[in-house]
């Protein structure tokens, strides 16, 4: 019979632990008080505001963020670009606990959560965006767990189940990306419904398609993001496949990236123009807009094709970190800061910080899980059982 | 500028709007040969070096 000494309890006391063991703890509290005390106990949401830092962050970043796995997959299976392949399950895993915790953090928000399930299964509303919404994550939340379940078979040893997840591998990858662009694209639609409330500059009938173009370049950063954080925390993972591999992942995405956001901006200048909202630019929100395209978008497209020329790793990881901020901040923009601008800033919402909590606590959560899989499950490597089968 | 009617106004912004396009179908190519003007070849030890399964080693 074993048991547990101080020096095995002390070796669990790491930073990386404690800070997580809070705020999990202090997340655990306020899902208490959440759920308890309902909506009003524990957010600064009111009538102007029914949609808070749970939908903006949680959701709409949440989201985008995920994008790394059906773009990784996409040019991996769709395109053939073979050299991606070791980057797949960890940007899959990346995605699959994205919209998990995407579906954990509407439990949240919305205020009956066991009616989550009510307008897919019972009552649809087919003329809805929001249904639209709801129906591809709930779809796309299954086929990134189909995409992911091989992995958990190699590790369980489940040879026969694994193989007939392996041959559906294509047509997941094509649900998958048809899926994505289905969802990304309609989560900006959503706000085409609110042309009075949306400031001009970020208002366009062109919406969906910036909210899908610009979820391509999330996801291409966020994959390079991860990974560079994993080769530095979990490089003893990862085989020498992976660590190969990584470099050509790193530039490919690097210059796919720069021409993203090229893309990106010259699509928000054709907006800006078709919708003549050029005086805009001299107000305060005009100021505020050409600091997020200016240097979350123009800067990083310059800096991505300077890192992938240079072949300079260390600004390539930097341009990554910008751009993804840049994406939080654009959908912050949209769902937050520019949206009810005529209001009065002392009616402006700003999250309680339960509020917060609740949404570090859903990161933390991605966070300990991605760690204790991609530890445990041949994430980064190939199981010694299925070489070159992949 | 003034518009006096919606006609006016999409044939103002479209006329812009192709304009840009113009100079967005320019700027692309002069992207593409920035971004493709490779300058050293990838300094990478794992491709050199023998293989080590599941990391370094170290």
């Amino acid at each position: 019979m074993s048991t547990v000494t101080n020096d095995d309890f002390k070796s669990y006391l790491t930073p990386f632990n404690i800070v997580t063991g809070l705020i999990i703890i202090a997340g655990l509290i306020v899902t208490v008080i959440r759920f308890s005390s309902g909506l009003g106990a524990v957010t600064n949401l009111d009538d102007n505001y029914p949609w808070g830092i749970w939908i903006s962050f949680d959701l709409l970043c949440g989201v985008a963020l995920a994008a790394g796995g059906y773009t990784t997959a996409a040019a991996c299976y769709v395109f053939g670009f073979k050299k991606f392949h070791s980057a797949v399950r960890p940007a899959v895993l990346t995605a699959f606990l994205g919209y998990a915790l995407v579906v954990l953090a509407l439990h949240y928000d919305v205020g009956r959560p066991w009616r989550l399930p009510y307008p897919i299964f019972v009552q649809q509303g087919t003329t809805s965006l929001l249904f639209e919404v709801g129906l591809c994550v709930f779809l796309y939340l299954t086929v990134l767990f189909m995409e992911f379940l091989p992995t958990l078979f190699e590790w369980a040893g489940w040879r026969k189940l694994r193989d007939v997840l392996v041959k559906m591998t294509l047509v997941l990858v094509i649900f998958g990306v048809v899926l994505s662009t289905l969802h990304q694209s309609s989560l900006g639609a959503l706000y085409t419904i609110a042309p009075s409330k949306l400031h001009p500059l970020w208002y366009s009938a062109y919406l969906p398609v910036f909210f899908f173009v610009s979820s391509i370049a999330a996801g291409l950063s966020m994959v390079i993001f991860e990974g560079s954080l994993s080769h530095k925390y979990l490089h003893r993972m990862m085989d020498s496949e992976y660590n190969r591999n990584h470099d050509d992942v790193v530039l490919g995405f690097a210059k796919g990236c720069s021409w993203v956001l090229f893309g990106y901006f010259a699509l928000k200048m054709i907006g800006l123009t078709y919708d003549n909202n050029w005086s805009y630019l001299a107000s305060g929100f005009g100021a505020w807009f050409l600091v997020e395209m200016l240097c979350f978008v123009a800067l990083p497209a310059f800096l991505y094709a300077v890192g992938a020329r240079d072949k300079n790793f260390a600004l390539i990881k930097w341009t990554a970190i910008l751009t993804v901020l840049g994406i939080v901040l654009n959908r912050f923009n949209v769902s937050l800061v520019a949206f009810n601008y005529h209001l009065p800033s002392e009616d402006k919402y700003f999250p309680h910080i339960m509020e917060i909590i609740i949404s570090v606590f859903i990161v933390t959560v991605g966070v300990v899980v991605f760690r204790f899989v991609s530890t445990r499950m041949p994430v980064f490597f190939e199981h010694p059982n299925y070489k070159g089968q992949h | 500028m003034e518009f006096n009617s919606m006609h006016e106004f999409f044939m103002h912004t479209k006329t812009m709007t192709y304009l840009l396009m113009g100079g967005i179908l320019v700027g692309a190519v002069l992207w593409w040969q920035f971004l493709m003007g490779e300058k050293k070849p990838i300094d990478n030890p794992h491709r050199t070096g023998e293989g080590h399964d599941n990391g370094h080693g170290h």
